[in-house]
């Protein structure tokens, strides 16, 4: 049993490598392929191997799914906007840095969620229904203060906000698209940098392998506000590391990207980890991956909690090495290529995967989210506006 | 193409896309089906349809239905993520896909709206 454990675990971190890595293969599409193969899998395969197997996988993406969003400016669901300061980072020559300072919020998050989970167990079993009555509110008073923090210009980004929230509405309410997240973070976050990047002309520099200078009670503080942020939507339903990114961004005045980049890290995974909770504590699947594992074991018990959470931290360990190796693969690579052709591969790819993925209709979804996206970029106001994709649509469920 | 030309272009066509796209959702409507008239050959298809709740049964994991219109009735499987407030004679809509299941059809449902 041990041993065919310890191979989930391991079969696990090979496939979050893959998922992290490649633009567009979601966690969730992989939960979502492995449960109508379960039938097959449980034949073979215990279900807490399965369920383990998920587990080490959703734990390994979130510390890889940084590195193409860094290098390649093709974000995952949750990690649009480390785009924006991975990019700075990069264009210094400091990628392999802003992968380092993510990988730093995901281990110290996981460790922070194993000390705290006999606080956590208690806030959301009581927490939970006290607060969901007011997650509009809440959302709606983050958005304002995210709109009213632009120093450019505030009509804009109010038009912005709008526009990509009237825009979430359409392609997630749209039947027949089965992957409505992907051609639409892509085209926001992901073609539009890339395009403006190619039309900038845009260099990189040769990578350097640099490491942060970090002040340790800046980084206890914004870990703090990640894990307060993530704990808040990590247990509602439709809310994620996104709208946990912005409320905790929205907190913070100042926000030095190193900073930041530490503090995204740490929600992506804390994140997820709190949907374990959530799934012992409320009996609530929050997340594809929790989805999947609840189906698989049936009922979740303590038990189970523990050696999830047990399991997120070795998993945590093998994970950090490999996303900080990968990098200095990146890194290496990213100094001897030609940035324009990368930039036209990645946006190829990107458009042969949403093709292949969601069709016709997802491509048109990819063309019209990028021409919102190079129009953010063009006005000169932060691409979190843009977060409206997936905040409006949210608020409105709520209140409706 | 200087930059002001190109913001007003992309902002002009994000426009008219987003209202293409509002347009294609509600033409793309999912097609409403009488019970009797699904058959095997629309095994896969996502459909609607809309009846009255027959019977329904409630497992760890889903709720079965009984839905049942003038024409027919069939069964309607919904994963559960959440509980969902389901009552006898309720009339409800279900959109999903068509499967086979022991050489019958049934739904598994993608969306309700009650």
């Amino acid at each position: 049993m041990l041993f065919e454990i310890l191979i989930a675990i391991l079969l696990g971190v090979t496939a979050g490598i893959f998922t992290g890595l490649i633009p567009g293969v979601h966690i969730n599409l992989v939960g979502v392929l492995m449960l109508s193969s379960s039938a097959f899998l449980l034949q073979y395969f215990s279900p807490l191997s399965l369920a383990l197997f998920v587990v080490a996988m959703s734990v390994t993406h979130t510390f890889l799914d940084a590195i193409p969003s860094i290098f390649l400016g093709a974000p995952d669901s949750g990690l649009e906007l480390s785009v924006l300061p991975g990019h700075k980072l990069l264009l210094q020559g400091r990628g392999y840095e802003a992968v380092f300072l993510t990988v730093i919020g995901s281990f110290f998050a996981v460790v922070v969620c194993l000390a705290i989970t006999p606080v956590m167990i208690p806030l959301i079993r009581y927490g939970y229904p006290i607060i969901e009555p007011y997650i509009a509110y809440i959302l709606i008073f983050f958005s304002a203060v995210l709109i009213a923090r632009e120093v450019k210009s505030r009509f804009w980004a109010l038009v912005v906000y709008l526009l990509s929230g009237t825009l979430g509405i359409a392609v997630l309410t749209m039947p027949h698209l089965e992957q409505p997240l992907f051609p639409m973070l892509s085209g926001l976050f992901g073609v539009s940098i890339l395009f403006v990047s190619l039309m900038q002309k845009t260099r990189i520099p040769e990578q350097r392998i640099t490491y942060p200078k970090l002040d340790v009670k800046e980084v206890l503080s914004y870990l703090g506000l990640g894990t307060f942020a993530s704990l808040l939507v990590g247990t509602m339903p439709g809310l994620g590391s996104s709208q946990a990114a912005i409320i905790s961004s929205s907190i913070k005045k100042k926000n030095k990207p190193e900073n930041f980049l530490i503090m995204l890290g740490s929600i992506n995974t804390i994140v997820m980890i709190v949907s374990f909770i959530a799934l012992y504590v409320i009996d609530k699947a929050r997340n594809g991956s929790v989805v999947v594992i609840s189906k698989i074991l049936g009922e979740f018990n303590f038990g189970y909690l523990v050696l999830f959470l047990i399991v997120s931290l070795i998993v945590a360990g093998i994970a950090s090495f490999l996303a900080l190796k990968i990098s200095r693969v990146f890194s290496n690579f990213m100094g001897k290529v030609d940035y324009r052709k990368l930039c036209m591969s990645v946006i190829s790819l990107i458009i042969i995967l949403v093709f292949i993925l969601t069709g016709p209709l997802g491509l048109l979804v990819l063309i019209v989210s990028s021409l919102l996206g190079i129009t953010t970029s063009l006005l000169g106001i932060g691409k979190n506006h843009l977060m409206g994709c997936l905040l409006l649509p949210v608020i409105l469920f709520f209140l409706l | 193409m200087n930059e002001i030309v190109l913001l007003r272009v992309s902002l002009i066509f994000s426009l008219i896309g987003i209202l293409i796209l509002f347009m294609l959702t509600y033409e793309l409507k999912v097609k409403l089906y009488e019970i009797n008239s699904l058959s095997k050959d629309n095994i896969d298809d996502v459909v609607r349809v809309k009846g009255v709740i027959e019977s329904f049964a409630e497992t760890p994991g889903l709720y079965l239905i009984t839905l049942s219109d003038n024409t027919g009735k069939m069964t309607v499987v919904i994963f559960k993520d959440e509980k969902i407030p389901l009552q006898k004679n309720l009339e409800i809509e279900i959109i999903g896909s068509v499967v086979e299941y022991k050489d019958k059809i049934e739904i598994i449902a993608k969306q309700i709206v009650i």
